[in-house]
């Protein structure tokens, strides 16, 4: 992984979360951009570096969503790390891959949002299904569009990053 | 650079989350005055690239307006259908309640007696008098009708304007029963006698009747909105007091009211020949020629009378 693409990445998506996000609102929920983002970067290495980007995503939509700093931290962390520990050694299929990402937008943005009802951020009833449900979904389902399109790209231009995760199978 | 052998990476990892949910926890913990200043910090670092993804917003939002209009119209199409259906809701609702209306009227049509109209209409037929046969009825002493007007034969008035026809009072004509020729109405009665009437044509200056404006749509009439018409001693009639909010045209019929017309069916007067809207006049200055002829061909008179078998039912009852 190249730190560098890492930063220009984190600060594009901050900035398209904050300009583009409640432009694509739908029902009233906008996706998190940053958290679907992060979705896509823990399965583009296998090894600390997805949890160091994860810590980084985290910092990031702590930063751009408000509220306390922490929470999407510890949540996209462990989210992470979680992947890390279940993932196979050999690569996912690429629709597996795809369909990971999104699994890992839903549970973090589940986790984030269980933590600041913990801590006393949001309301436990509304809050819960309006953020994980709604947001979480429409995150979830961006997620899958950045995963597909790098897929595409990985296949098309056949370059060694991002990881062999995407290419190989 | 070699690669990390398996239990030391998971070291690392394990080094890593600890280290990481410890950095969270303190995060968590950091009052707000801290954090904010930070996130504004952010927020400024930002402000470049928040700049450039509103350009390329609204770049993209220009060359994608007309998924926009797409949408505007596809939902303006739904609320339409939506409408419809409602408005199909209704009218089904409305006819339902027609039915039973319908039903309803019929079975009390059916239990009430019908009684024959209070008023009966029939027509007395008559022969319009010329100058030679007015002369010779005022020699004999007959021509009474008119007298209260003092017109009298050879007077200028009569020849222009009033009539005289060979129905009176014995035949039952009261004055202000309409002068027919057919179906078209020529004049009212203006003084009757025994044996003779004068009768007031259409044209005359003192003409006066309320009527109303039909427009043919679709072979059919559609009656619209009364006007009074007035003679003016003229060709043309002129009918006044029909707002400009109306919708008239030349070519419009105009017909006597239902209610005053033999068993509902109006009778005509004529055609519309001219519409105006005179400036700053609210009504509209309508021009009417007569369809009835000047000629001296058989009349009728509309006679309404009391029914005498509403009367005879009466006195049985």
């Amino acid at each position: 992984m190249d730190y560098l693409l890492l930063l220009v990445a984190l600060y594009l998506f901050s900035a398209a979360q904050l300009a583009i996000g409640p432009a694509v609102e739908i029902g009233g929920a906008a996706p998190n951009l940053l958290a679907a983002a992060a979705g896509v970067w823990m399965l583009v290495d296998r090894d600390e570096r997805s949890l160091i980007a994860a810590v980084l995503w985290g910092l990031a939509t702590d930063l751009v969503c408000g509220g306390r700093l922490g929470p999407a931290l510890g949540a996209y962390l462990t989210v992470a790390y979680c992947l890390l520990w279940a993932r196979p050694t050999t690569p996912l299929p690429g629709w597996l891959t795809i369909l990971a990402s999104m699994f890992a937008v839903l549970a973090a943005t589940l986790l984030e949002t269980l933590i600041r009802v913990a801590l006393g951020d949001q309301a436990l009833a509304g809050d819960l299904f309006q953020t994980w449900f709604t947001t979480g979904m429409y995150s979830a389902a961006v997620a899958g569009g950045i995963a597909f399109l790098v897929r595409s790209a990985v296949a098309i231009f056949g370059t060694d990053e991002p990881a062999s995760a995407w290419k190989l199978e | 650079m070699t690669k990390p052998d398996a239990a030391s990476s998971t070291a690392n990892q394990q080094y890593i989350l600890a280290c990481g949910l410890l950095l969270a926890a303190a995060l968590a913990m950091v009052p707000q005055r801290i954090v904010e200043p930070v996130r504004r910090a952010w927020y400024d670092a930002l402000k470049p690239g928040l700049t450039g993804c509103t350009s390329i917003q609204a770049w993209t939002a220009d060359r994608l307006g007309f998924l926009a209009h797409w949408r505007q119209t596809a939902q303006a199409a739904h609320e339409q259908a939506a409408e419809l259906e409602k408005l199909r809701r209704e009218r089904d609702e409305l006819a339902a309640q027609t039915a039973a209306l319908s039903a309803k009227l019929q079975t009390i049509e059916h239990s009430t007696p019908k009684l024959p109209p209070l008023v009966a209409e029939d027509l007395v037929p008559a022969r319009p008098l010329g100058m030679q046969s007015r002369a010779m009825l005022q020699r004999q002493g007959i021509l009474e009708a008119g007298a209260e007007q003092r017109v009298a034969p050879g007077d200028y008035v009569l020849e222009t304007a009033l009539q005289t026809m060979d129905a009176g009072s014995s035949a039952g004509l009261q004055p202000g029963m309409l002068v027919l020729a057919g179906s078209r109405v020529r004049g009212k009665l203006l003084d009757v006698g025994e044996q003779t009437s004068t009768w007031l044509p259409v044209r005359s200056a003192n003409y006066r009747d309320l009527v109303q404006i039909a427009t043919m749509h679709e072979g059919r009439l559609r009656f619209g909105p009364r006007g009074v018409l007035e003679g003016t001693g003229g060709r043309l009639c002129r009918i006044k007091l029909i707002e400009t909010t109306t919708p008239v045209a030349q070519g419009d019929y105009v017909f006597t009211v239902a209610e005053e017309s033999p068993a509902g069916q109006p009778l005509w007067y004529g055609n519309i020949v001219r519409v105006e809207q005179l400036p700053g006049q609210s009504h509209w200055e309508i021009w009417m020629e007569p369809a009835a002829d000047e000629g001296f061909t058989p009349l009728v008179v509309l006679r309404r009378t009391i029914n005498p078998d509403r009367i005879g039912q009466l006195l049985g009852n």
